[in-house]
């Protein structure tokens, strides 16, 4: 299934980040939970609330897709996809991490501890509430498809293969 | 110089759990007002749980809060154990004791490491001290992610665990998963030594108050969950008495209930209350590390509550050690609790202190009536008599220092602001 690509020939990490009973914070949880139905040979990992584990589980030869919860001004259920590396993460950008330190900290952390992978994308996707129990709201349920070919496409799948994959999965909204 | 008249409004507090603000205001050298403000909105756990059945309060009061899960997971299970009247002994009770040690060891070293210590070397945040100290940052995330993978090897997942039921586990783990513990958790001892050594040597404020500490006191252990509950100045009830003997109230600046003991006032849980009242159940080699960093078997100063909190860090990992290395399997996950009609009460150690949950059922198992008494709500009276005295005593510290120690203060207590809203911004008005 997996296509030829940028990262098709890199171990590949995805992580959902956000806490999965509160409201669109498990969006990055719930596009784990597809990704290992489509494309079970990626190694995929959830992180829920303190994030800072992740600085001991990233390695320099390391590509990393991190898929969260954002909030700016954009569209709830918009998907953006930002590399880290370049872009400096505001608290704003990345949040809801209930507790203790959150990705945008956990990046710089990395950074100080000269621990940063060799890629690192975030995917994200706009977020509308954050209520405990809630399910996804509609708009950010109806991206999750989106933000799963997104992740796909960073893995070397081709856009028609991940269309095909997500497809299969009878995924789209 | 001495500031006569102080107003500042803090209204965001950093570096604690939840969203809450501190308010201080001095009149004519007096303080006036002191308000550990918590508007974080209440989140009515108790009315969610009315109705349920009795097996689902371990898993629903879990998602309080992400990071002493395992705390309202135990007060609920002990809780619902004794209305039925089961004791969970052996292979089980040790294995609760060291998914309590793998909390302890997460939530105190993210508070020493990343939210404390900050404080005390002036630094805005956790992430920038590893610009200067970036080898020990990088053995503070080693230990902190001991305490994970313990909760996660036992629990089934590092936060809001999925493991734990009344009368045990879903499924216990086999000796050999256990053992993979041990080295991460003896190199973790190592880091943990280093790591008080290097808070004992921070600069502490002055500030010691006389405390009523109240915390769990067991026979034979340092207390994760089970005892009575005792102060060092004269309480000493069953758990089924804590109601009776203590009292919750509203006040207007809080979405947080306050608690005080009925007759005795305010009081003080957490790290400082258990280590007081527990010294003598620490080993020996832990009160000897605390008398040769300079603590006597009783700390009235909170801001050296980051040294005990290493200390606790400490016992957490030998406990474990100890626990893993006696390990045998239970002849079955758990053992079976029936549905009575009754109530049941309990109270363990969440990192920040005493936690208390009562839940009354009838016959089918479905919970009437649910009462939880979260650390960080008994400890606001505290927090404000800690404030009142440290502002009281330092107003010739310029503004910003000032505010800043008050912040300092109010982390001492280590305070879950989510689990009491169950509950900080700090004004300062100088007008």
């Amino acid at each position: 299934m997996r296509a030829e690509g940028a990262l098709a020939d890199r171990p590949l990490l995805v992580i959902g980040v956000g806490n999965r009973d509160r409201g669109d914070d498990a969006v990055g949880p719930a596009v784990i939970d597809h990704v290992r139905k489509v494309a079970p040979q990626l190694q995929t990992l959830v992180a829920e609330g303190d994030l800072s584990d992740l600085v001991l589980r990233w390695t320099p030869n390391q590509d990393v897709v991190v898929v969260d919860a954002v909030r700016s001004a954009r569209r709830p259920g918009s998907v953006t996809v930002t590399d880290a590396l370049a872009t400096e993460l505001t608290t704003e950008e990345s949040l809801l991490s209930s507790h203790g330190v959150g990705l945008a900290e956990t990046v710089e952390l990395a950074r100080l501890l000269d621990r940063l992978p060799r890629s690192l994308v975030v995917v994200g996707v706009e977020a509308q509430s954050f209520g405990p129990f809630d399910p996804l709201t509609e708009d950010v349920a109806a991206a999750v498809p989106l933000a799963l070919q997104e992740v796909l496409l960073l893995a070397g799948f081709t856009m028609d293969s991940a269309s095909a994959a997500i497809e299969t999965w009878d995924l789209v909204p | 110089m001495t500031h006569k008249n102080v107003d500042f409004h803090v209204p965001v507090l950093a570096r604690v759990e939840g969203e809450g603000a501190m308010h201080v205001k001095v009149a004519d050298g007096e303080v006036t007002d002191i308000r550990l403000e918590i508007y974080e909105p209440p989140r009515f756990f108790e009315a969610f749980l009315r109705g349920r059945h009795f097996s689902e309060p371990v898993d629903i009061t879990a998602r309080i809060c992400g990071i002493c899960p395992v705390a309202y997971q135990m007060s609920a299970v002990h809780a619902m154990e004794r209305l039925a009247g089961v004791n969970v002994g052996g292979s089980l009770r040790e294995l609760r004791r060291l998914l309590y040690c793998g909390e302890w060891i997460e939530s105190h070293v993210l508070h020493i490491g990343f939210l404390h210590a900050p404080d005390f070397l002036g630094y805005h945040s956790g992430i920038a001290i590893a610009a200067d100290h970036p080898e020990m940052v990088e053995r503070v995330l080693q230990l902190k992610k001991t305490g994970n993978d313990v909760v996660e090897l036992l629990g089934g997942r590092p936060i809001h665990p999925v493991n734990v039921r009344n009368g045990g586990f879903y499924r216990a783990p086999a000796r050999t998963e256990l053992e993979t513990l041990l080295r991460p958790l003896e190199e973790a001892r190592e880091i943990c030594v280093d790591l008080i050594r290097w808070t004992a040597g921070f600069d502490f404020p002055d500030l010691s108050q006389d405390y009523e500490f109240v915390s769990l006191r067991h026979p034979a252990e340092y207390p994760f969950n089970e005892g009575r509950i005792v102060s060092n100045k004269g309480l000493d009830i069953d758990v089924s008495e804590f109601e009776s003997q203590s009292q919750e109230f509203h006040v207007a600046h809080s979405t947080s209930l306050h608690s005080r003991l009925s007759e005795r006032g305010w009081y003080h849980v957490g790290p400082l209350a258990r280590y007081a009242n527990n010294f003598d159940r620490l080993p020996a080699t832990i009160r000897d590390l605390a008398g040769e960093v300079g603590l006597g078997p009783v700390v009235t100063n909170p801001f050296k509550s980051i040294v005990v909190r290493g200390l606790e860090t400490l016992y957490a990992i030998d406990e474990a050690r100890r626990i893993i290395a006696h390990y045998t399997p239970p002849p079955a996950p758990f053992v079976d609790v029936p549905a009575t009609a009754g109530v049941g009460w309990a109270a363990t150690e969440a990192p920040r202190g005493l936690l208390y949950h009562r839940y009354e059922t009838d016959a089918d198992g479905l919970v009437l009536t649910a009462q939880i008494v979260p650390p960080t709500a008994q400890n606001q009276p505290t927090i404000e008599s800690d404030l009142r005295q440290f502002v009281t005593a330092n107003l010739d510290l310029e503004l910003d220092e000032l505010e800043l120690r008050c912040e300092q203060t109010i982390r001492n207590y280590d305070p879950c602001i989510s689990c009491s809203t169950h509950f900080l911004k700090l004004t300062v008005d100088e007008s």
